[in-house]
């Protein structure tokens, strides 16, 4: 049995690799819950709905050019931009796959910290359109 | 860039500390510390994943600094309480420091907190007794 061990996450967004920045990441693939419940059953039936997927990463923060701010910043409010995740920062495979969404910040604080701390961020990150794409090649 | 190797932070250290005047500092522990002197002591803790695909490591790092009892009690004591003040010529947390944020040690980490100063007492060894206390320096370094 392989456990897999995050260190080397892979995180990219709008073709800016990030990941050295990644303190914490959380891909979620989810769908509403629809009660399909018809007369006459004796439990619960339930289909999935629309999907709803977030991406919610931590990133230690740096306002140099084409660093964390910028690169958030200049996707705030718009219509996204494509987010790449991997469980490791090798090539996508069977065992390596990437999960792709357009993604959208939402509630950016681009500063967070306590004195003598390193400032770092939450970000949620909502699909401006579409579902996260799970992919193996 | 690679995340700083020890010797280069002890060097970045001791560059920042010799930016006090006459003290007499030292990337390592000197064999025979002359006094007054100040010294890298050495890391004290050192984590590895701070972030993803090694991004950040933090070391947390003492420095010391060291008074010749030789002198009259006194004056040792009234030389060691500049060294630890937070502000001041002599203040070992200033110098380290430094007038610019982050401190980067010449661009070689992120940035440098001194955080406490402990161990305010008179130290003994096999070439005498000393006034001295420790410093701890949390290090970031970054890629």
């Amino acid at each position: 049995m392989a456990i897999h061990v995050l260190t080397n996450a892979s995180l990219v967004y709008n073709s800016v690799d990030l990941s050295v920045y990644v303190t914490q990441i959380t891909v979620t693939m989810s769908s509403e819950d629809v009660d399909i419940t018809g007369m006459g059953a004796t439990a619960r039936a339930h289909a999935p709905g629309l999907r709803d997927d977030r991406i919610e990463v931590t990133f230690l923060q740096d306002f140099a050019a084409a660093k964390v701010d910028a690169t958030i910043y200049a996707q705030q409010g718009g219509s996204g931009a494509t987010m790449v995740v991997k469980p490791t920062s090798s090539a996508v495979s069977a065992t390596n796959p990437s999960y792709t969404m357009t993604a959208v910040p939402f509630d950016y604080t681009p500063i967070d910290g306590a004195v003598g701390e390193a400032d770092t961020v939450t970000v949620t990150f909502l699909p401006g359109s579409g579902a996260i794409v799970r992919a193996t090649s | 860039m690679a995340i700083a190797s020890i010797a280069t932070i002890r060097a970045g250290l001791n560059t920042r500390l010799a930016t006090i005047s006459n003290l007499q500092t030292f990337a390592y522990l000197p064999a025979q510390p002359p006094m007054p002197c100040a010294f890298v002591g050495g890391p004290t803790s050192l984590t590895y994943h701070d972030s993803m695909a090694q991004g950040l490591n933090i070391l947390t790092i003492s420095v010391w600094v060291l008074v010749s009892t030789a002198t009259p009690t006194i004056e040792g004591q009234s030389d060691l309480d500049e060294f630890v003040s937070s502000t001041g010529t002599n203040s070992i947390r200033a110098a380290i420091e430094g007038s610019t944020s982050p401190q980067t040690l010449s661009g070689t980490v992120a940035d440098v907190v001194v955080d406490q100063c402990n161990g305010y007492t008179i130290y003994t060894t096999e070439s005498g007794s000393y006034f001295g206390a420790e410093f701890s320096c949390r290090v970031f370094a970054a890629t």
